[in-house]
């Protein structure tokens, strides 16, 4: 490998950032020296106008800043999306409670539905009852309807009476 | 996390209404029978004879989803059904009484309140009778998709 090839090579290692120290050392000696093969003139102008450029001090800093502030993002949004989750748990657990204790579970036999009593006796109860409701409604209407006719009576009465 | 807590609170509240079941507290009470029959049993109902009367017992226990009679004849259980009764009624928001009768140390009180309205034009109605002829008490409680009109014709003929 000549002289222009061994540049050309540090060049692509510059260019691909991994060339060492000592090989940038190399290479700006080489630029600064009093000669420079033609064919590199072009790579000398571009490598001494990367070499100007002034990386400001606190750039280190704000990238940290930067870095930091992504992180910190990216941790909200997943505390956020926990505490969503934990709500949605909450929720569900809230509502499988409601569900277990207060609506009728599964599907039950007709054993496990008529327990003790045989059908004959819960249409025994239930024919009760709704005699019972009956006669109470009947009853009450027709005290309703003699009290009133009553009153009308005893204020017809009355009114003669004055 | 206040809403999670108000929530669970609203939920615990709704719970706790809805497992108030009359019949289930009256259990609990020495000296009391108490007969419940719920929805499933009630499908499961067949009236084989219908008799003379003309209304179809069949027909109207399939829209009845509770049914339950709770009974006891001394004192100190008529005096624990009474105020289970009581906080059954003060508990239970639109409870309405719709009729009241006093004959002597018998007495007769009912109530009634609408609890949905699930279908159009079929509300579900809750029917609450008391009788009381001193030391008894009977408590009749009925929940249905039935109106006191269809109730008061099962024996008006």
């Amino acid at each position: 490998m000549n002289k222009t090839d061994y540049i050309r090579y540090l060049l692509d290692e510059y260019y691909n950032g991994t060339l060492s120290l000592s090989g940038e050392r190399e290479l700006r000696s080489y630029f600064a020296g009093d000669y420079i093969d033609p064919e590199l003139e072009a790579e000398r102008d571009m490598f001494l106008a990367l070499g100007d450029i002034q990386v400001p001090d606190e750039l280190e800093e704000r990238l940290n800043e930067t870095i930091y502030s992504l992180d910190r993002e990216r941790k909200t949004r997943r505390i956020g999306l926990r505490r969503w989750i934990m709500r949605a748990g909450a929720v569900a657990a809230t509502v499988a409670i409601v569900v277990t204790l207060v609506l009728p579970s599964g599907k039950m036999t007709d054993e496990e539905i008529i327990g003790s009593m045989t059908r004959e006796e819960v249409a025994a109860h239930t024919t009760r009852v709704l005699e019972l409701m009956s006669r109470t409604i009947n009853a009450g209407s027709e005290s309703a309807g003699r009290a009133t006719s009553v009153a009308i009576e005893v204020i017809n009465s009355q009114s003669d009476n004055i | 996390m206040k809403r999670i807590i108000s929530l669970l609170l609203f939920v615990t509240t709704v719970m706790v209404a809805s497992a108030f079941d009359l019949a289930e507290e009256c259990d609990n009470i020495k000296g009391v029978s108490t007969i419940s029959i719920n929805q499933a049993m009630l499908k499961l109902v067949s009236f084989p004879d219908k008799g003379t009367n003309p209304v179809d017992l069949e027909a109207l226990s399939s829209r009845l989803d509770k049914v339950q009679i709770i009974n006891a004849d001394e004192p100190a259980p008529t005096a624990a059904v009474k105020n289970m009764v009581n906080r059954y009624i003060s508990s239970a928001p639109r409870f309405e009484r719709t009729m009241k009768m006093k004959d002597g140390d018998e007495s007769v009180m009912m109530y009634m309140r609408t609890l949905s309205v699930p279908r159009a034009n079929e509300p579900q109605n809750e029917f609450l009778i008391i009788v009381e002829d001193t030391p008894d008490i009977t408590v009749v409680l009925l929940v249905g998709r039935i109106t006191m009109d269809e109730l008061a014709n099962v024996t008006e003929l």
